[in-house]
């Protein structure tokens, strides 16, 4: 058996590396989907102490978590809808003057790399005669 | 006797930060920046962070691995999931992220199976890899943007957020190491065992000092252990009963005549021969501290249930139908096989109200979610 202080080494990497997405990302869904990452470590520390305390309250923790975690995919989920509905964008910096009083508008210094697009195919004209196609029968 | 003051107790061990720093670097780099990076070198770093987290995985934490089937599974569930965890946060494409979020629940699934709990890695499959997944792919599909966006391929604080993650990440690790790793236990187990087992004295036991930094550390480690907590059962005549305190430490302390005699030494008797000192009592005393130590220790790991725990559940209910609980003979504590059925029962007994609680939230969210996003009109002045 493999001692529980594995299962929450893995458990804390899962929760950080959510946590980092959740601090550096822009993206709504994307933040919404490390915030979820951030629950599946944490489940993962309750199911671990489950098994190691030999009793299974861990588990019906897990199942908390997983029914409080599905609830709040569905209400994120249509909260972002209507934002993208508001902005066209679901970037959150969009929503900057929701900021505290005081502060200044982050601005995005940094542009972005051109690159210069790729040439489109040229299009044919339309030519010669067109195929005839059988018509279609049907034998229900 | 410096040494025995100055020492922490837990050998810091610095494998600590070949995660850390491998891991911050990684997910540095791979985070969107408007300049698009060279591909090859995110690999690199990326194989980079996951022998690290490797290491420490199989070094860090002291534990011996054995060569199992449950022991290459573990691997490979964990160090799956913590790439697919990293490759998500650094995606630009939102639904790349969804697939490889999938992934990772998979993964952590398979180690939900490993830790007896198969109901829950079903459940999980269906509620987050199937319905949660579904909905994402459903709104990042409504909400298409194309091109680069600032939303996909610029990140808030790539390094402050990353610096801020894995000095978490090294904390909560160090933690672990800490309370976890138990070599110095170990290496006092072994001691008191070969002490109780050799006829003559020990070398390290003749000397004064090193004898009282052996007893002082015997002291600080059976505490660290919860000595003052648990009580250890000792057997008498085929009797089971529980001793709160045993004299084991005192015991070798006065075989060793360790303790000051009260008129002062004695002239010309400061060296001590092995005649004087009673073998017996030494090899009775290692053997009772080797006892007391390796139960601390079992209680600790999991081995055995602590005879006098304090049932978690209100009713007693939980406890005594999920663990076998013998107080006189110590068992080790197990899950019970039928996962379902006992899980339906801690469910149903001890945390109705909680379930009722759930099961209202999700019918309350479902009329939100309804509520929210319902309208199909769209803004005119948008």
């Amino acid at each position: 058996m493999i001692p529980v202080s594995y299962y929450l080494a893995v458990g804390a990497a899962l929760f950080v590396l959510g946590l980092i997405g959740f601090l550096a990302r822009r993206n709504l869904i994307i933040m919404f989907l490390c915030a979820e990452l951030m629950l599946q470590g944490v489940a993962l520390n309750f199911v671990a102490f489950s098994r190691y305390h030999g009793n299974l309250h861990g588990q019906v923790f897990t199942l908390f978590i997983m029914t409080v975690a599905a609830c709040e995919a569905g209400l994120a989920l249509a909260f972002f809808l209507m934002l993208y509905r508001q902005k066209k964008s679901l970037d959150v910096s969009v929503w900057q003057a929701m900021r505290e009083q005081g502060m200044e508008v982050i601005p995005d210094d940094e542009p972005f790399e051109t690159r210069e697009r790729e040439k489109p195919m040229p299009t044919l004209p339309i030519a010669g005669i067109e195929p005839v196609r059988p018509e279609e029968t049907s034998h229900v | 006797m410096l040494s025995g003051d100055t020492s922490t107790g837990f050998p810091l061990n610095w494998v600590v930060l070949f995660p850390v720093v491998t891991g911050f670097l990684a997910v540095w780099y791979l985070l969107p920046t408007p300049r698009r990076r060279p591909l090859v070198n995110g690999i690199l770093a990326l194989v980079v962070a996951i022998l690290g987290f490797g290491t420490f995985l199989f070094h860090g934490l002291g534990g011996d691995w054995p060569f199992s089937v449950e022991t290459l599974l573990f691997a490979a569930f964990s160090l799956q999931a913590f790439t697919f965890a990293i490759l998500m946060l650094a995606q630009r494409n939102p639904a790349r992220a969804a697939l490889f979020f999938a992934v990772v629940v998979l993964n952590v699934c398979g180690l939900f199976l490993l830790l007896a709990a198969p109901f829950l890695m079903a459940a999980t499959i269906i509620v987050y890899a199937g319905a949660i997944i579904v909905t994402f792919l459903f709104v990042i599909m409504l909400a298409q943007q194309s091109g680069q966006t600032d939303a996909n391929d610029r990140s808030r604080e790539p390094s402050l957020a990353a610096a801020v993650g894995f000095v978490i990440l090294g904390t909560l690790l160090v933690v672990l190491q800490r309370s976890f790793v138990t070599s110095e236990a170990d290496e006092l187990i072994r001691q008191s065992e070969r002490y109780s087992k050799s006829d003559t004295l020990d070398s390290s036991l003749k000397e004064p000092a090193r004898a009282k930094r052996f007893l002082d550390d015997v002291v600080r480690v059976r505490e660290q252990l919860g000595y003052s907590q648990i009580d250890i059962p000792v057997e008498m005549g085929g009797v089971v009963y529980r001793e709160k305190d045993s004299n084991a430490v005192e015991d070798l302390r006065d075989a060793l005549e360790l303790t000051p005699p009260a008129f002062g030494p004695m002239p010309g008797m400061e060296g001590r021969s092995d005649s004087r000192i009673n073998m017996a009592e030494v090899k009775k005393a290692n053997g009772q501290i080797y006892y007391e130590l390796s139960y601390l220790k079992a209680v600790r790991d999991g081995r055995i249930a602590v005879p006098n725990a304090v049932p978690l559940s209100p009713y007693g209910r939980v406890f005594s139908t999920t663990t076998p609980d013998h107080p006189a003979l110590a068992q080790p504590r197990q899950l019970p096989g039928a996962n379902i059925a006992a899980l339906g029962r801690a469910l149903f007994t001890d945390n109705v109200l909680a379930i009722e609680l759930g099961g209202t939230l999700l019918l309350v969210a479902t009329i939100g979610a309804i509520a929210i996003a319902g309208g199909r009109r769209e803004k005119a002045s948008a």
